[in-house]
Protein backbone atom coordinates (compact mmCIF):
# COMPACT_ATOMS: atom_id res chain seq x y z
CA UNK A 1 0.00 0.00 0.00
CA UNK A 2 1.80 3.09 -1.17
CA UNK A 3 -0.78 5.44 0.24
CA UNK A 4 -0.75 7.75 -2.76
CA UNK A 5 -4.08 9.33 -3.50
CA UNK A 6 -3.54 11.24 -6.69
CA UNK A 7 -2.36 9.90 -10.03
CA UNK A 8 -1.53 13.06 -11.85
CA UNK A 9 -1.27 16.79 -11.37
CA UNK A 10 -3.20 18.59 -14.11
CA UNK A 11 -2.73 22.21 -13.11
CA UNK A 12 -0.21 23.94 -10.95
CA UNK A 13 0.13 27.59 -10.10
CA UNK A 14 2.94 28.39 -7.72
CA UNK A 15 1.80 29.84 -4.39
CA UNK A 16 -1.82 29.66 -5.48
CA UNK A 17 -3.53 26.48 -6.60
CA UNK A 18 -3.21 22.91 -7.74
CA UNK A 19 -5.48 20.45 -9.51
CA UNK A 20 -5.11 16.74 -9.93
CA UNK A 21 -6.93 13.53 -10.60
CA UNK A 22 -7.17 10.20 -8.87
CA UNK A 23 -8.76 7.13 -10.44
CA UNK A 24 -10.29 4.79 -7.88
CA UNK A 25 -10.27 1.18 -9.00
CA UNK A 26 -11.57 -1.95 -7.36
CA UNK A 27 -8.01 -3.20 -6.98
CA UNK A 28 -7.12 -0.54 -4.37
CA UNK A 29 -5.69 -2.57 -1.53
CA UNK A 30 -7.71 -0.98 1.26
CA UNK A 31 -10.97 -1.99 -0.44
CA UNK A 32 -10.33 -5.61 0.56
CA UNK A 33 -11.16 -4.56 4.06
CA UNK A 34 -13.60 -1.74 3.38
CA UNK A 35 -15.62 -3.77 3.16
CA UNK A 36 -15.28 -7.46 2.45
CA UNK A 37 -18.83 -7.76 1.09
CA UNK A 38 -19.15 -4.32 -0.41
CA UNK A 39 -16.35 -2.14 -1.77
CA UNK A 40 -16.71 1.49 -0.75
CA UNK A 41 -14.05 4.17 -0.76
CA UNK A 42 -13.55 5.29 2.86
CA UNK A 43 -14.42 8.94 3.40
CA UNK A 44 -11.07 9.62 5.05
CA UNK A 45 -9.28 8.68 1.82
CA UNK A 46 -10.74 11.78 0.12
CA UNK A 47 -9.41 13.88 2.98
CA UNK A 48 -5.99 12.30 2.49
CA UNK A 49 -6.16 12.94 -1.26
CA UNK A 50 -6.84 16.65 -0.65
CA UNK A 51 -4.10 16.85 1.98
CA UNK A 52 -1.52 15.16 -0.26
CA UNK A 53 -2.19 17.23 -3.35
CA UNK A 54 -2.28 20.53 -1.51
CA UNK A 55 0.85 19.43 0.34
CA UNK A 56 2.71 19.20 -2.96
CA UNK A 57 1.59 22.70 -3.86
CA UNK A 58 3.21 23.91 -0.61
CA UNK A 59 6.43 22.03 -1.41
CA UNK A 60 6.47 23.34 -4.97
CA UNK A 61 5.71 26.89 -3.85
CA UNK A 62 8.76 26.81 -1.56
CA UNK A 63 11.03 25.35 -4.24
CA UNK A 64 11.21 21.91 -2.60
CA UNK A 65 12.96 23.36 0.44
CA UNK A 66 10.46 22.15 3.02
CA UNK A 67 7.95 19.46 3.70
CA UNK A 68 4.47 20.17 5.11
CA UNK A 69 2.83 18.00 7.78
CA UNK A 70 -0.91 18.38 8.32
CA UNK A 71 -1.53 19.74 11.80
CA UNK A 72 -5.20 20.81 11.67
CA UNK A 73 -8.33 20.33 9.58
CA UNK A 74 -11.61 22.14 10.07
CA UNK A 75 -14.98 22.08 8.35
CA UNK A 76 -14.42 18.77 6.63
CA UNK A 77 -17.21 17.14 4.67
CA UNK A 78 -16.85 13.82 2.95
CA UNK A 79 -18.70 10.96 1.29
CA UNK A 80 -18.47 7.35 2.37
CA UNK A 81 -20.74 5.46 -0.02
CA UNK A 82 -18.94 5.62 -3.37
CA UNK A 83 -18.14 2.37 -5.08
CA UNK A 84 -14.82 2.37 -6.98
CA UNK A 85 -14.75 2.78 -10.73
CA UNK A 86 -14.61 6.55 -10.96
CA UNK A 87 -12.19 9.40 -11.37
CA UNK A 88 -12.02 12.10 -8.73
CA UNK A 89 -10.88 15.63 -9.49
CA UNK A 90 -9.04 17.23 -6.61
CA UNK A 91 -8.55 20.97 -6.28
CA UNK A 92 -6.60 22.80 -3.65
CA UNK A 93 -5.54 26.37 -2.98
CA UNK A 94 -3.34 28.23 -0.58
CA UNK A 95 -5.15 30.88 1.47
CA UNK A 96 -2.10 32.17 3.30
CA UNK A 97 1.41 31.06 4.06
CA UNK A 98 4.29 32.04 6.30
CA UNK A 99 7.70 30.66 7.11
CA UNK A 100 6.22 28.36 9.75
CA UNK A 101 2.95 27.17 8.24
CA UNK A 102 0.44 27.25 5.42
CA UNK A 103 -3.34 27.54 5.48
CA UNK A 104 -5.34 26.20 2.57
CA UNK A 105 -8.60 24.71 1.41
CA UNK A 106 -9.52 21.92 -0.97
CA UNK A 107 -12.36 20.10 -2.71
CA UNK A 108 -13.00 16.81 -4.48
CA UNK A 109 -15.41 16.37 -7.39
CA UNK A 110 -16.73 13.19 -8.96
CA UNK A 111 -18.67 13.56 -12.18
CA UNK A 112 -19.35 17.22 -11.45
CA UNK A 113 -20.61 16.61 -7.90
CA UNK A 114 -18.68 17.82 -4.91
CA UNK A 115 -18.04 14.75 -2.75
CA UNK A 116 -15.60 16.16 -0.21
CA UNK A 117 -14.23 19.47 0.99
CA UNK A 118 -11.97 20.97 3.64
CA UNK A 119 -12.60 24.58 4.65
CA UNK A 120 -9.35 24.97 6.53
CA UNK A 121 -6.26 22.84 6.50
CA UNK A 122 -3.07 23.90 8.23
CA UNK A 123 0.33 22.40 7.54
CA UNK A 124 3.38 22.91 9.71
CA UNK A 125 6.58 23.30 7.74
CA UNK A 126 9.59 21.08 8.29
CA UNK A 127 12.79 22.35 6.82
CA UNK A 128 15.04 19.30 7.12
CA UNK A 129 14.58 17.98 3.63
CA UNK A 130 16.52 16.93 0.58
CA UNK A 131 15.20 19.24 -2.17
CA UNK A 132 16.67 17.10 -4.95
CA UNK A 133 14.91 14.00 -3.72
CA UNK A 134 11.61 15.87 -3.33
CA UNK A 135 11.99 17.22 -6.85
CA UNK A 136 12.56 13.73 -8.25
CA UNK A 137 9.55 12.38 -6.37
CA UNK A 138 7.32 15.22 -7.47
CA UNK A 139 8.29 14.73 -11.09
CA UNK A 140 7.42 11.04 -10.80
CA UNK A 141 4.18 11.50 -8.87
CA UNK A 142 2.82 14.51 -10.72
CA UNK A 143 3.67 13.48 -14.27
CA UNK A 144 4.75 17.07 -14.89
CA UNK A 145 7.92 18.10 -16.64
CA UNK A 146 9.66 20.58 -14.40
CA UNK A 147 11.97 22.96 -16.13
CA UNK A 148 15.24 23.51 -14.29
CA UNK A 149 15.61 26.98 -12.85
CA UNK A 150 12.02 27.77 -13.65
CA UNK A 151 10.36 26.58 -10.46
CA UNK B 1 -12.63 -6.35 26.99
CA UNK B 2 -13.57 -6.94 23.37
CA UNK B 3 -10.92 -8.79 21.34
CA UNK B 4 -10.35 -8.49 17.61
CA UNK B 5 -12.41 -11.57 16.76
CA UNK B 6 -15.40 -10.10 18.49
CA UNK B 7 -14.71 -6.67 16.95
CA UNK B 8 -15.11 -8.32 13.54
CA UNK B 9 -18.59 -9.45 14.50
CA UNK B 10 -19.49 -5.86 15.43
CA UNK B 11 -18.11 -3.79 12.53
CA UNK B 12 -17.52 -4.82 8.90
CA UNK B 13 -13.97 -3.45 8.62
CA UNK B 14 -11.24 -5.96 7.73
CA UNK B 15 -7.53 -6.12 6.93
CA UNK B 16 -5.91 -3.84 5.84
CA UNK B 17 -8.48 -1.32 6.97
CA UNK B 18 -9.34 -2.57 10.44
CA UNK B 19 -7.67 -0.05 12.71
CA UNK B 20 -8.73 -1.17 16.17
CA UNK B 21 -7.10 -4.21 17.79
CA UNK B 22 -9.01 -4.28 21.03
CA UNK B 23 -11.57 -2.45 23.13
CA UNK B 24 -10.44 -2.16 26.73
CA UNK B 25 -13.44 -0.38 28.15
CA UNK B 26 -16.89 0.57 27.00
CA UNK B 27 -19.83 2.25 28.59
CA UNK B 28 -22.94 1.85 26.44
CA UNK B 29 -24.19 5.00 24.72
CA UNK B 30 -21.42 6.95 26.40
CA UNK B 31 -17.78 6.16 25.77
CA UNK B 32 -15.24 3.58 24.67
CA UNK B 33 -11.49 3.12 24.73
CA UNK B 34 -9.79 1.17 21.97
CA UNK B 35 -6.21 0.11 21.38
CA UNK B 36 -4.35 0.10 18.08
CA UNK B 37 -0.80 -1.21 17.96
CA UNK B 38 1.16 0.51 15.24
CA UNK B 39 3.80 -1.74 13.71
CA UNK B 40 6.56 -1.09 11.19
CA UNK B 41 4.84 -3.63 8.93
CA UNK B 42 1.76 -1.45 8.36
CA UNK B 43 1.31 -1.15 4.62
CA UNK B 44 0.79 2.61 4.67
CA UNK B 45 4.30 3.23 6.01
CA UNK B 46 5.66 2.17 2.63
CA UNK B 47 4.51 5.42 1.11
CA UNK B 48 3.86 7.68 4.10
CA UNK B 49 6.60 8.64 3.94
CA UNK B 50 9.51 6.94 2.16
CA UNK B 51 12.31 6.77 4.72
CA UNK B 52 10.21 8.59 7.30
CA UNK B 53 7.34 6.44 8.57
CA UNK B 54 4.54 8.56 10.07
CA UNK B 55 1.02 7.21 10.52
CA UNK B 56 -1.32 9.26 8.30
CA UNK B 57 -3.47 11.57 10.42
CA UNK B 58 -6.60 10.55 8.56
CA UNK B 59 -6.03 6.96 9.65
CA UNK B 60 -5.86 8.05 13.29
CA UNK B 61 -9.24 9.68 12.68
CA UNK B 62 -10.45 6.51 10.99
CA UNK B 63 -9.29 4.47 14.01
CA UNK B 64 -11.22 6.82 16.31
CA UNK B 65 -14.25 6.50 14.03
CA UNK B 66 -14.07 2.71 14.07
CA UNK B 67 -13.90 2.76 17.87
CA UNK B 68 -16.94 5.04 17.74
CA UNK B 69 -18.64 2.56 15.40
CA UNK B 70 -18.05 -0.26 17.89
CA UNK B 71 -19.48 1.91 20.67
CA UNK B 72 -22.54 2.75 18.58
CA UNK B 73 -23.14 -0.85 17.55
CA UNK B 74 -22.75 -2.27 21.04
CA UNK B 75 -25.11 0.42 22.32
CA UNK B 76 -27.82 -0.22 19.75
CA UNK B 77 -30.03 -3.27 19.49
CA UNK B 78 -29.49 -3.76 15.78
CA UNK B 79 -25.92 -4.88 15.19
CA UNK B 80 -23.46 -4.87 12.33
CA UNK B 81 -23.97 -1.42 11.11
CA UNK B 82 -21.30 0.50 9.39
CA UNK B 83 -20.22 3.97 10.35
CA UNK B 84 -20.23 6.30 7.39
CA UNK B 85 -18.01 9.21 7.96
CA UNK B 86 -19.82 12.46 7.13
CA UNK B 87 -17.89 15.33 8.56
CA UNK B 88 -15.11 16.41 10.84
CA UNK B 89 -15.80 19.66 12.62
CA UNK B 90 -12.21 19.89 13.72
CA UNK B 91 -9.19 17.62 13.99
CA UNK B 92 -5.78 18.46 15.40
CA UNK B 93 -2.64 16.43 14.89
CA UNK B 94 -0.22 17.20 17.68
CA UNK B 95 2.51 14.60 17.50
CA UNK B 96 3.63 12.17 14.82
CA UNK B 97 2.64 8.55 15.41
CA UNK B 98 5.45 6.18 14.46
CA UNK B 99 6.12 2.42 14.37
CA UNK B 100 6.17 0.97 17.87
CA UNK B 101 3.56 3.35 19.23
CA UNK B 102 0.43 2.07 20.90
CA UNK B 103 -2.55 4.27 20.17
CA UNK B 104 -5.11 4.66 22.90
CA UNK B 105 -8.35 5.69 21.20
CA UNK B 106 -10.78 7.42 23.53
CA UNK B 107 -14.18 8.29 22.11
CA UNK B 108 -17.21 9.85 23.62
CA UNK B 109 -20.71 9.97 22.18
CA UNK B 110 -21.63 13.64 22.35
CA UNK B 111 -25.00 13.68 20.63
CA UNK B 112 -27.30 11.32 18.80
CA UNK B 113 -30.21 12.07 16.48
CA UNK B 114 -31.62 8.89 14.97
CA UNK B 115 -28.80 7.41 12.92
CA UNK B 116 -26.59 10.50 12.99
CA UNK B 117 -24.05 10.51 15.78
CA UNK B 118 -21.62 13.13 16.94
CA UNK B 119 -18.44 12.00 18.63
CA UNK B 120 -15.48 13.54 20.30
CA UNK B 121 -12.24 11.57 20.20
CA UNK B 122 -8.75 11.78 21.63
CA UNK B 123 -5.84 9.59 20.58
CA UNK B 124 -2.93 9.19 22.99
CA UNK B 125 0.46 7.55 22.96
CA UNK B 126 2.09 7.08 26.38
CA UNK B 127 -0.52 9.41 27.91
CA UNK B 128 0.39 12.22 25.52
CA UNK B 129 -2.30 13.50 23.20
CA UNK B 130 -1.29 12.84 19.59
CA UNK B 131 -4.56 13.75 17.88
CA UNK B 132 -8.03 15.06 18.67
CA UNK B 133 -11.12 15.01 16.49
CA UNK B 134 -14.76 16.02 16.68
CA UNK B 135 -16.62 14.15 14.00
CA UNK B 136 -20.07 13.14 12.79
CA UNK B 137 -20.97 9.75 11.40
CA UNK B 138 -24.05 8.00 10.16
CA UNK B 139 -24.97 4.43 11.00
CA UNK B 140 -25.90 2.41 7.93
CA UNK B 141 -27.08 -1.18 7.71
CA UNK B 142 -24.54 -3.59 6.31
CA UNK B 143 -25.77 -7.00 5.27
CA UNK B 144 -23.38 -9.70 6.49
Amino acid sequence: MRFLYYDRVTKLEKGKSIEGVKAFSLSEEFLKGHFNRKALVPGVIFIEAMAQLLGWLVIYSYDFKLTPIMSLVEGVKTTSDLRPGFEAKIRGEIISTSKRDTLGRAEVFVGGDKVASVERIIYSHFHKVDPEELRVRFRYYSGLELKEGNE
Amino acid sequence: MIDVNEIKTIIPHRYPFLLVDRIISLEKSKSAVGIKNVSANEGFFEGHFPGNPIMPGVLIIEALAQTAGILANVSSEKKYKSVYFMSIERAKFRKPVVPGDQLRLEVELVKQRNTVLKFSGIARVDDKVVAEADFTAMMVDMEE
